[in-house]
């Protein structure tokens, strides 16, 4: 007999069944049973127990696992990624981290918007490089060809930062002369915006002359900020910081970057003072 | 009676949200196949029809006590309980008599209208099949009415065995070579 025939005469055995008049009879004890012992429940169409089956709970549920689970994959991603970042944190040429290290910096850099901030970046990650060039000086272990190497990668390293910092700032001042002259000018008209016709009439004689007020009181402090900023400008701070690192003094180059990182500071709340003095003259119109 | 994939899931929803109505559908649609793997396994009519209906009014209480939210399909869950029976039953009648499949009863099984030819074949199939499937271990037994009797797909006869789907393939496999040695055997003895 072969594997077919076999195979048919098993499902030959289909017509054994139960007695029907037995199954009709159980059927009716079946539901008489089962109508007594459970609380009465409608039968339901398909199409509600289909949307039943869809309703957002149940979707819910089957959805929640796998956002559990990415969640906490992401969550664990989030934590060694900042674990590293802060591990590599003093990591100098040659460890295993200090490529962690400046990819963190090139990301600060790329999530920074703010030009001045940028500049502050750059003036932190110069820090770093001349920092890590005393630290590999300072080591003892490794050979002279490989310290020399490291070196003046970083010293490369430096300059570009300095330079892109340069260049950060002559733009910035540009925008803020920029921003100066169109500042005189709409002034006097932003004060009447968003005023109705009847009260610009009533305002009108009147408003030249509080502008006029308020400029005067303007004036001398931005006047004051543009002296100081020729006598004591980061640019200054940085050429001198790059002198002294050509001349191997890394200390002395931390300090000075440090200085026009504090003179940018200086200057950023002095204009934020000025901005606000501006701001609340124009509000009280 | 042959039943879609979406149709049954929709009944077991019904049933889990407790339909009675639901549930007698599910009667109509299992009781034929769950009688003959009864039938199969304690080999008289009597006994398979009293364990059938033990079996779903014990399905319908395990549903109430809402405890089907383990169980994908209903099928796998009446046959497990009737596994489960079926073992309480040789349990309680281990000292009684022992049962095996007879010849009579089984053709006794047989409906009536069928033509007389039709019924001839059908007798002399399940005389030799009837007395064979007895001898087989009962794990074969259990595996090949499920697989070629009431033609259940592999997963559901591994989530009735509660086994993985390799190893139900590889027992069903051998429980074919078993029978099949059975079967050669007994034709050479004839002749």
């Amino acid at each position: 007999m072969n594997e077919k025939d076999l195979l048919k005469k098993l499902n030959n055995l289909k017509n054994i069944q139960p007695d029907d008049n037995w199954k009709k009879n159980y059927r009716e004890i079946l539901y008489s049973q089962i109508s007594a012992g459970a609380a009465v429940n409608k039968s339901e169409s398909n199409l509600r127990t289909i949307w039943e089956s869809l309703a957002p709970g149940r979707m819910f549920i089957s959805m929640a696992k796998p956002v559990w689970i990415t969640s906490l994959a992401s969550i664990l991603i989030l934590v060694v990624g900042i674990g590293g970042v802060y591990a590599s944190k003093n990591s100098k040429p040659g460890d295993s981290l200090y490529i962690a290290k400046i990819i963190s910096e090139k990301a600060q850099l790329v999530m920074t918007f703010n030009e001045k901030d940028k500049a502050k970046l750059g003036l932190e990650f110069a820090t770093n490089r001349a920092k890590e060039i005393t630290q590999v000086l300072e080591e003892s272990k490794e050979p002279e060809d490989k310290k020399g190497k490291q070196v003046e990668q970083l010293t490369q390293d430096f300059k570009k930062e300095i330079s892109q910092v340069k260049n950060r700032l002559t733009t910035i001042k540009a925008a803020e002369m920029n921003n100066q002259n169109k500042e005189e000018e709409p002034e006097v008209f932003g004060a009447n915006l968003g005023r109705n016709d009847q009260r610009m009439e009533v305002a009108e004689p009147i408003k030249p002359e509080v502008k006029n007020d308020i400029l005067e009181e303007n004036k001398p402090a931005v006047i004051a900020t543009t002296t100081k900023e020729n006598l004591n400008s980061p640019d200054k701070a940085l050429e001198e910081a790059e002198k002294m690192f050509d001349e191997k003094n890394y200390g002395g180059t931390i300090d000075k970057i440090e200085e026009a990182k504090q003179i940018i500071n200086k200057e950023a709340s002095e204009n934020g003072q000025v901005k606000g003095v501006s701001e609340t003259a124009t509000s009280t119109n | 009676m042959k039943i879609g994939k979406i149709e049954e899931k929709l009944l077991l929803y019904k049933i889990k949200k407790n339909d009675k109505e639901a549930f007698v559908k599910a009667y109509d649609l299992y009781i034929d196949q769950l009688y003959r793997f009864i039938y199969f396994k304690v080999g008289s009519r009597e006994e398979a029809e009293d364990l059938c209906s033990a079996v779903f009014l014990k399905t319908w209480n395990y549903i109430l006590e809402n405890s089907l939210k383990d169980h994908k399909t209903l099928k796998a869950l009446l046959y497990k309980i009737a596994r489960n029976l079926i073992i309480d039953h040789y349990r309680k009648n281990k000292d009684k008599e022992n049962l095996s499949l007879d010849a009579d009863n089984g053709i006794e099984v047989i409906d009536e209208k069928q033509s007389a030819v039709k019924t001839m074949e059908l007798k002399t199939d399940l005389l030799v099949l009837e007395t064979k499937l007895p001898e087989l271990k009962d794990e074969y037994r259990e595996v090949i009415i499920l697989r070629f009797v009431n033609e259940l797909s592999i997963k559901e006869v591994a989530e009735i065995l509660d086994k993985s789907k390799g190893n139900t393939r590889v027992l069903i496999f051998r429980a074919l070579k078993a029978l099949k040695e059975l079967l050669e055997n007994d034709e050479k003895i004839n002749k």
